[in-house]
């Protein structure tokens, strides 16, 4: 027995011992643990709390989510609690900085490999080239005479530029410029496929690139309603020049799929244009300079070099001379990184600033005039480089803002005068015109509000000039503005419907696949598929019963 | 609202906290908590709030009726039954209505050709999940397993308790009808609590979300798939996704659960190192499971009588429970079928062959089930399938899946990791070196605070991340 006792006794002491030990020294571990993470809690609380919270986004180019104002309708629909939550999650105080280190976080998730940005399909075979897409189904309509005013429903940028042109009168010096906030809304208005970042290189640094999505029968029907113009304006010489953007040229072969070959759309379009409309082939010129800068890397624009270029063959096509690129005055810009940052908030594109070059013409005279683009009410004569624009802003020095109506006088005396039609791409080409026009008029498609064919007889015009970029050309929305020239009823003012919408941080990358698909890409067959996806997804997402104010993601399996 | 948001996070809950830590009384506390539920609630469902209510003040009357019958003779006694099938009836009605009116109307417009009204209702946040916890209740009463409650508040509570309101675990009344009216959580408890609430948060927000995102590239598809490989990567992204995204869920609602005295059973327990079908429902999703196994499976008869019989019901009913859509009660039947080959003779087989080849057979299973489950529209579940397996003429691989994937290979690998219980195995090693050794112990316990807080700061930044929103200008 007691043999026994000594041979147990030591080691149950020592269990005891240890077990006494073990609870002395974790006693406190709860409660210090517990305080570490009340501090935390309590110190973020406070900032969100008290901190100032931001109301424009820089990077994004948007107003943030604004407070919503308590009522006991909006309490009982559910939309006060809502827009509260996307308010306080939209307006975090240092925001900014917080959605560029999650931007950095990002990639640290795995190999550093091209990013996907938009929703991107197959568009093209593995050559490059397009694949067809369905007999086109949209047709012109063509307006009763008496129907005076056209509603553009859906443009709800277009109708904040609305207002702040209208409020603010614009004198000579305040010129306002393109922002960036525009450039950005650009690149949601093409017909684009995504856009591929990191791993792309052009000009030997990283670049991003807009993947061309194509719609044929859309550029059928801008071709078509060009035909129009020329029907309607009869001794006037129309010319046609659509650009290729830098998929075409800088896209690595392995990704060839996911754009469409820009060639087979120009050529489409060029095709189905009237034999009188001269088309100017810009691409074979663009294409034999594809070493040089002619597009921007950072950017869904090319570079003015890359609009010189397409210059020289419509001077070419026009038989006149035009000036060497060396008697131009070259500037500089500096750090410039463009819209596609702030579409994909990547950050190889930040780290990847550009230098931007511009050419200004020499020994020309011109003045530049401005003017309200809806009434045409003067604003004054300002420069046509609006050279104090820095960073992000930079394509927006020439001509100024999209939205307003430009005409530029020059010394040419050679009794041309040229009606430019243009989106954004134009604006880096309208500057080279004034060695060989002497008034040239420039009418942003997306923005003129009067009757473009009686505005054209009225100045007098001897040449007008379509100028688009493929994206657009192949974009319901400009081609539809082409037409909306056309059609309105001379002096009218048309008026845009404001569709006001709160940012939506739910918004999800299958939403956003689905409106964008619905509103650019093909039509007819896809539209009806389209249809059953947007009813059946939402309709998935309430059954599985996912919290109805998730995050921005398919995420319609958190509860089921 | 929900709980992997900013304004849950950082305001609601420490606020919640407060209030109810600086009363020591239980009703006092019942009180807090029932308050912050349902703003919780009405935070979504500002009107079928009341819903809510009301399916509470059917099952507490049903369980006072039940009580009174109790107390009576055997002749009140047998009337307790009527308790039962009213709870079943409302709250089987409840569901009917919310939940499957659209979609039976529009099955019988297909099937004859009458063109009836679709009723539209959007269905209310977590009526699957309350409308089971308050039958569970009522039935557990008529079994006499628990006892009735006499108050009100304290049952409203236990329906409408925000950290298992929106998704669940399925809590039944009987495993918190002692904390309820009595429970206590100890400091160790409600740090715990905390942890397994930012593991949960961190699962969801990290890796499910991102998950999510690659899924939905992947399987976002016209006429085909864009590979075989792209096909494989979007349902098994998606099966990482599912399981983060609500076993994340689960452990943020235990984990508040035990910051306030309250203990939830498991919900999940790594279903992907299951070797069959029925290990696998075993492993899943684990309260709803066993509730139709308690409530429906057994006393059909259970394998006592017409055993597939029962399987077929059960498992038709556990498809539908997850959405009003043919594809969910594809996804029950598939493996109500599964479930009776593997008690006709496969598990017996499958025991008897090596381990792999039931983990391989198991996650086959699992992963084309999650294909069923993802796809409402039948023609592209049959292109996915057709796509996996090979007969859909499609490449094998493609640049934007293998991108997609290079991009995020990290991630996707911790996910896979995590999905075995290689966690469990290390905290349970720290946990018995920490027994023995003071050094072990500050060490593994410095670790984990410190994970806890980098993780919580990960999720946070993410979640601002997440309002990154330039897609805004694609609405026209």
């Amino acid at each position: 027995m007691e043999n026994n006792e000594e041979y147990f006794n030591p080691d149950i002491k020592k269990t005891i011992n240890a077990v006494k030990n073990y609870k002395r020294y974790s006693k406190n571990y709860p409660l210090i643990s517990l305080i570490i993470f009340g501090v935390i809690l309590v110190s973020v609380t406070a900032v969100l709390i008290f901190f100032e919270r931001p109301e424009k986004s820089e990077i994004e180019k948007r107003e943030l989510a604004k407070r919503p104002e308590f009522s006991v309708e909006a309490f009982f629909s559910g939309e006060y609690t809502d827009n509260f939550s996307v308010y306080f999650a939209d307006t975090v105080p240092f925001r900014e900085s917080l959605v560029d280190l999650s931007s950095q976080l990002k990639k640290l998730r795995g190999v550093s490999s091209p990013t996907f940005y938009g929703s991107v399909q197959i568009v093209a075979d593995d050559d490059g080239s397009s694949i067809e897409t369905e007999p086109p189904v949209t047709e012109i309509v063509t307006v009763p005479s008496e129907t005076t005013t056209i509603v553009v429903t859906d443009e709800n940028n277009n109708t904040s530029i609305v207002t702040e042109e209208t409020t603010t009168p614009v004198t000579t010096t305040e010129i306002t410029t393109t922002t960036e906030e525009e450039e950005v809304k650009d690149i949601a208005e093409f017909s684009n496929n995504g856009i591929v970042v990191d791993g792309v290189k052009m000009y030997g640094e990283d670049a991003g690139i807009m993947l061309f999505g194509g719609n044929k029968p859309e550029g059928k029907r801008y071709a078509e309603i060009i035909n129009m113009y020329a029907a309607a304006l009869e001794g006037v010489q129309i010319h046609n020049l659509v650009v290729p953007t830098s998929a075409e040229f800088y896209l690595p072969k392995r990704f060839s799929k996911y754009s469409s070959s820009e060639k087979d759309a120009i050529n489409h379009i060029y095709s189905c244009l009237d034999p009188s409309i001269n088309t100017v082939d810009a691409y074979s010129m663009i294409e034999k300079h594809t070493d040089e800068y002619i597009y921007l890397r950072t950017d869904h624009h090319w570079s003015p070099l890359g609009a010189y270029y397409a210059y020289a063959a419509f001077a070419e096509d026009l038989g006149m001379e035009y000036p060497d690129i060396s008697e131009y005055e070259e500037k500089v810009k500096y750090d410039y990184v463009g819209s596609l940052y702030g579409y994909t908030n990547d950050v190889t594109l930040k780290n990847a600033p550009e230098e931007f070059h511009y050419f200004k013409p020499q020994n020309v005279d011109y003045t530049t005039y401005y003017y309200q683009y809806d009434n045409l009410a003067p604003l004054g004569q300002s420069v046509l480089f609006h050279e104090y624009v820095e960073g992000g802003n930079c394509y927006g020095m020439f001509l100024g803002k999209d939205g307003i109506h430009t005409k530029i006088v020059t010394d040419a005396a050679n009794g041309r005068k040229i009606v430019v039609f243009k989106e954004s791409y134009g604006n880096a080409f309208v500057p080279h015109l004034v060695s060989n026009f002497e008034e040239i008029y420039v009418i942003d498609i997306r923005y003129f509000g009067r009757n473009a064919v009686d505005y054209i007889k009225e100045i007098g015009a001897t040449d007008v000039l379509f100028i688009n970029n493929i994206f657009a050309a192949n974009t319901a929305k400009l081609v539809d503005g082409i037409l909306r020239l056309y059609q309105s009823e001379t002096g009218t003012v048309i008026t845009t419907v404001p569709v006001t919408e709160p940012p939506v941080t739910d918004e999800n990358g299958n939403t956003v696949t689905t409106s964008k698909k619905a509103s650019t890409k093909k039509t007819g067959k896809n539209e009806t598929t389209e249809k059953t996806k947007s009813t059946e997804k939402p309709k998935k997402s309430a059954q599985t019963e996912a919290p109805k104010t998730e995050e921005p993601e398919p995420a319609t399996v958190t509860a089921t | 609202m929900v709980f992997s948001d900013l304004f849950f996070i950082y305001i609601f809950l420490p606020l919640c906290l407060l209030l109810y830590y600086v009363g020591k009384n239980r009703s006092y506390r019942n009180l807090v908590l029932a308050v912050f539920s349902l703003i919780f609630y009405a935070w979504g469902e500002p009107v079928w709030v009341t819903l809510l209510i009301f399916s509470a003040l059917v099952d507490y009357c049903n369980g006072l009726f039940m009580g009174w019958c109790r107390k009576g003779d055997a002749k009140r006694e047998k009337l307790a039954v009527l308790g039962v099938i009213s709870s079943l009836v409302i709250n089987l009605g409840l569901l009917g209505v919310f939940k499957y009116s659209g979609f039976i109307v529009e099955n019988i417009n297909a099937l004859t050709g009458a063109e009836l009204a679709v009723p539209q209702f959007a269905l209310p946040i977590g009526i699957s999940f309350y409308t089971f916890q308050t039958i569970t209740y009522s039935v557990d009463v008529y079994r006499k397993k628990v006892s009735v409650q006499h108050s009100f508040l304290n049952f409203l509570l236990y329906v409408s308790m925000f950290f298992q309101l929106v998704a669940g675990p399925i809590v039944r009344y009987e495993s918190v009808e002692n904390e309820i009216n009595s429970r206590k959580a100890s400091l160790e408890e409600i740090n715990s609590g905390f942890i397994r609430f930012v593991y949960g948060l961190a699962k969801k927000v990290i890796i499910a979300n991102c998950m999510g995102e690659l899924a939905g590239t992947a399987l976002t598809f016209e006429g085909t798939p864009s590979s075989v490989f792209a096909a494989w990567f979007g349902v098994i992204m998606f099966s990482l996704q599912i399981y983060y995204d609500f076993s994340g869920y689960s452990d943020m609602a235990i984990g508040l659960g035990m910051m306030f005295g309250f203990h939830f059973p498991e919900n999940f327990n790594y279903p992907y190192i299951s070797r069959s079908a029925t290990e696998f429902w075993r492993r899943w999703h684990i309260s709803l499971g066993s509730f139709f196994r308690d409530y429906v499976y057994i006393p059909l008869g259970g394998n006592r009588k017409h055993l597939y019989l029962n399987l077929a019901i059960t498992w038709f009913l556990t498809g539908l429970w997850h959405g009003a859509s043919w594809n969910f009660i594809l996804w029950g039947c598939y493996f109500g079928v599964l479930i009776m080959i593997e008690k006709l003779f496969l598990l017996k087989a499958l025991e008897k062959l090596p381990r792999f080849i039931s983990h391989i057979y198991s996650l086959l299973i699992v992963i084309v089930g999650w294909a069923m489950f993802y796809f409402t529209d039948m023609s592209q579940l049959g292109a996915c399938l057709k796509t996996m397996f090979g007969f859909g003429g499609t490449p094998v691989m493609d640049e934007l899946a293998k991108s997609g994937m290079l991009n995020n290979v990290y991630l996707i690998v911790i996910a896979v990791i995590f999905c075995i219980p290689v966690y469990k195995l290390v905290s349970e090693k720290a946990e018995k070196l920490g027994k023995n050794s003071k050094g072990a112990f500050v060490a593994s316990k410095t670790v984990q605070t410190v994970v806890t807080c980098l993780l919580l700061a990960l999720s946070s930044v993410m979640l601002v991340g997440q309002t990154y929103n330039p897609f805004l200008y694609f609405r026209f």
